[in-house]
């Protein structure tokens, strides 16, 4: 180092010292000093949780329009490129769409780095090969968009960098244009600021400022943007103290993480990680010179110099940068006239994932404050892996908007909300969820939060009820009037249409919802038993032993009503609802993974009974307003509440299970029935969703036999008021056949009783 | 049809009822006193129309396939968790596919997790059908894993 340097450095620290002292006691230093230590260990530390949607499985014969392909890569962050060289880029030519995939690491291990060739025909992958070699590929994995990050606040999000992740042309460029003198001043510059004022005075206004890049962190980590001068001085003794507790390396990476670079609707772009990716779609290690150029340039004023709304003001920039960057010996000519005839940028920032879906982040927070704590989901850097199905997710949110405002322009009502769940029929993975219409506003989660009667939902535990005890769909029950003392209260439900049907099948109260009929059977099975159903079928709550039960007069909220319809669905089978497949720790290792796991609570001849009955509230009964496609794709159940309140449908097709609600948050009645409005809205994504048909599996020990309608007797195939319905039986004549009985049987009956409620105590716990 | 056989047909109807009511009430491992059920026609072998004999699963080809090999392999290899992914997403795809989930009960079993074999037994059972030979395996494999679980 030269004399002058040296001098210079111990001057500048002198006067330093005499700045602290002259301001400030020693009491007040102190405090600075913690207060900064605090605010610059909290942010240097804070490596936020990410989280990803479930990975886009894609192999040919998947079922997927262009449109929605082009959607998942853009919210995976893909950038269309013009030639597809590198990871994260696409380009699209009509049907056919080339990419190269970025290398993940799942639970499984590391994913590779592939380029594949995409071409998509009549919605549908027609054909998955490796670009270039043409050789077909059976199946192949994007990686996982982010959706969002547990920051500590909730319009920040951060892609936080290591040292050694900072490309070197980055660190030289932002000193070189921002504080020349940064591995020699002490916080402060006095050489600086003395420019700065000197160059102020003569061009009669403002063209430099004095602060060195520690005093533009200090800056940026106070959460309010003062500028007293009160304010001024206390940031430029932190960033004396900052400079003093710390060493520069530390300093110039916070200051990378941290500075302020742009704004995307609500949420702030902090630190050159995620400016990157907003600004170019491309991780920092991958940006050009120029775009380099382009993002130091922005530090000054992200909106003034923002290449893509003020495109002029960002190419004068990157231009100032450049020749600085030269002069500085940091790039050569010949690069430097290069990087200037780059075009400032091929992509549009695209809105992307983050914090896109709060009413679904909200589920996974609360699953995993049950295992984790706060703390750890702010700063341990956790990948988790979500079952979010953006695709499923974007249908749902599209769908209940307009249809609800379809329905408030119908008929009349207004102020309707509504919410939808949608689940894996046999796997439980939470595919979608809508807190509310408008999906992007944070706040009531309705999904897991409204409380509202289920009304005619509860239907179903009833009437399997009553299949357990041995009744078939075909037993007659009356439909007739009942009263009914409650605690000397006299209890007269109704039909929905005030009508007594009189004698009717099982199969027929089930599909047309009937009330009178409903309220007869549960009361001859018996309450306990009804409510037995209802704990088996995954409702955890405890639930009292009112007769009003029986018509749905009690509080769920949907998603509670998707965890009892998941058994329905599944066939019997007790599947607790995820929306976290795994966690990973920041180096990749697999912390806990929530695996598949099914528990039988109902026999499959019971389930089949069942769901062929609510296939026939599609076919013709209160769901057949909804018309299917072909016959049985669906099975659901409609729900209508008191006073029509609440509106409700839940039901699955061959792949997936939807409820969905609608209703008031003021809970004055809204003029729908399940029919007339949860079920359009989950008509309309079903259809939108193009969900499998339904096919059951037609368990050994069933048997059809043809009843007549009005009898409800057996009858002969040409009787005209006649229909087919399944039964349990047991062929004796068929030797290869499945004895349902037999005494391991009742063990194993035994046995699932002891697990379940085994798994009960712990649910509940 | 001759007044004989209807008798015949109508006295094994009435025990068969008794018996699906008698099973009924142990499948709920309660054994609560309730009324009897109004009586309801018996149930009698009719194939239902158009339906194929009682088609078994039968596993799609495609993606599927190639990653249930893989899990196959992995299993074979025990590595055991690797299986267990592999297959889950094989589900993904293929979610009523009864061969996958009687693998998936057989990588448990390997695990020793035997009731959950058990469980993964008996789902892949209720996706069989007629299939008596999966039956068959699944019955198998769960009176193992009932033999694990006692030892």
């Amino acid at each position: 180092m030269k004399k002058t340097t040296i001098a210079i450095s111990v001057i500048g620290g002198f006067l330093c010292i005499t700045l602290l002292f002259a301001f400030f006691t020693v009491r007040q230093v102190m405090q600075l000093n913690s207060e900064i230590g605090q605010l610059f260990d909290g942010k240097r530390w804070s490596l936020p949780a990410v989280l990803y949607a479930r990975p886009l499985e894609l192999y040919p014969g998947l079922e997927m329009t262009g449109e929605m392909f082009e959607q998942e890569l853009q919210l995976a962050g893909y950038r269309r490129d013009v030639s597809v060289q590198d990871e994260g880029g696409y380009s699209r030519s009509g049907s056919t769409f080339e990419l190269v995939t970025r290398a993940f690491v799942y639970p499984s291990g590391l994913e590779k780095s592939v380029a594949i060739t995409v071409v998509i025909i009549n919605d549908r992958v027609a054909q998955l090969t490796e670009t270039g070699s043409d050789s077909p590929v059976p199946f192949a994995r994007l990686d996982p968009a982010r959706i969002g990050s547990f920051h500590p606040l909730v319009h920040e999000d951060r892609i936080v960098l290591q040292p050694q992740e900072i490309p070197i042309l980055l660190r030289e460029a932002l000193i070189a244009v921002e504080d020349k003198g940064f591995f020699s001043h002490h916080g402060i510059s006095i050489v600086g600021i003395a420019r700065a004022f000197l160059a102020n005075l003569a061009a009669g206004k403002t063209v430099q400022g004095g602060s060195t890049l520690t005093q533009q962190l200090v800056k940026n980590l106070f959460l309010n943007r003062e500028r007293t001068l009160s304010r001024k001085l206390q940031e430029a003794v932190m960033a004396v103290l900052l400079d003093f507790n710390y060493s520069k390396e530390e300093i110039l990476t916070a200051y990378i993480n941290e500075v302020y670079l742009g704004q995307d609707g609500a949420r702030a772009i902090h630190g050159f990680g995620l400016a990157s990716q907003f600004h170019f779609r491309r991780n920092l290690q991958d940006l050009s010179v120029s775009q380099v150029a382009t993002l130091v340039g922005m530090v000054k004023g992200p909106t003034y110099f923002d290449p893509l709304r003020q495109p002029d003001n960002a190419l004068a920039r990157r231009e100032i940068v450049l020749r600085i960057m030269q002069s500085e010996n940091i790039i050569d000519e010949q690069i430097a006239v290069a990087a200037n005839r780059e075009p400032l940028t091929d992509v549009i920032p695209q809105k992307n994932g983050f914090n896109r879906f709060p009413a679904f982040l909200e589920l996974v927070r609360r699953q995993l404050q049950a295992e984790y704590r706060e703390e750890d989901l702010k700063s341990n850097g956790l990948k988790i892996m979500t079952t979010l199905d953006p695709q499923v997710q974007w249908q749902v949110e599209r769908q209940l908007s307009s249809s609800i405002n379809e329905i408030e322009d119908r008929s009349g009502s207004k102020n309707i909300e509504g919410a939808v769940v949608v689940t894996g029929r046999e796997n439980g993975e939470v595919q979608a969820i809508a807190g509310g219409r408008n999906a992007l506003q944070p706040g009531f989660n309705r999904a897991l939060d409204a409380s509202r009667h289920i009304g005619s939902l509860v239907k179903p535990a009833v009437y399997l009820a009553a299949l357990a005890k041995g009744y078939t769909l075909a037993s007659p029950l009356m439909d007739t009037e009942i009263n009914i003392d409650i605690d000397g209260e006299r209890w007269r439900p109704q039909n929905y249409d005030k009508i007594n049907h009189g004698r009717i099948g099982l199969y027929t109260a089930l599909a047309r919802s009937y009330n009178l009929a409903t309220v007869r059977l549960g009361l001859e099975i018996g309450l306990p038993e009804v409510i037995n159903t209802l704990t088996m079928l995954g409702y955890p709550k405890t639930i009292k032993p009112y007769p009003s039960l029986l018509l749905g007069a009690i509080s769920m909220s949907p998603l509670d009503v998707t965890q009892f319809y998941q058994t329905i669905a599944s066939g019997g089978f007790y599947l607790p609802l995820r929306s976290i497949r795994a966690v990973m720790n920041s180096d990749d290792s697999l912390l806990t993974r929530y695996g598949l796991e099914v528990e039988q609570h109902f026999s499959p001849e019971l389930m089949f009974l069942l769901t062929h009955g609510l296939q026939r509230v599609m076919e013709e009964g209160t769901g057949s307003r909804y018309t299917p496609t072909a016959s049985r794709s669906y099975a659901g159940k409609t729900g209508t509440s008191d006073n029509l309140r609440d509106s409700w449908f839940a039901g699955f097709s061959g792949d997936r299970l939807a409820v969905v609600w609608l209703g008031r948050d003021d809970n004055k009645p809204t003029n729908l029935t399940g029919a007339s409005g949860a079920l359009i809205v989950w008509g309309k994504m079903m259809q939108g969703l193009s969900s499998e048909p339904l096919e059951q599996t037609e368990p050994a020990g069933i048997g059809w036999s043809r009843i007549d309608t009005r009898t409800l007797q057996r009858t002969h195939p040409l009787n005209p008021d006649s229909t087919l319905l399944p039964f349990i039986s047991v062929n004796d004549n068929d030797p290869d056949q499945q004895q349902p009985a037999s005494d391991s049987g009742i063990e194993d009956i035994k046995n699932m009783t002891r697990s379940f409620l085994d798994t009960l105590n712990r649910l509940i716990k | 049809m001759s007044i004989t056989h209807e008798k015949f047909r109508l006295t094994r109807s009435f025990g068969t009822i008794h018996l699906v009511l008698f099973l009924s009430f142990v499948l709920h491992g309660c054994a609560i006193q309730s009324p009897a059920p109004p009586p309801s026609p018996g149930p009698e072998s009719v194939p239902r129309p158009g339906a194929e004999e009682s088609a078994p699963y039968s596993p799609k080809l495609g993606s599927a396939a190639s990653l249930y090999s893989q899990a196959k392999a992995s299993l074979a290899q025990g590595r055991y968790h690797q299986a267990e992914l592999e297959l889950e997403r094989a589900l993904r795809i293929e979610p009523r596919n009864g061969d996958y989930w009687y693998t998936m009960a057989k990588v448990k079993y390997q695990q020793n997790l035997y009731n959950q074999a058990v469980q993964f037994c008996l789902k892949s059972k209720s996706l069989a059908g007629r299939n008596s030979e999966l039956i068959r395996l699944n019955d198998a494999l769960i009176a193992e894993a009932r033999q694990q679980q006692s030892n």
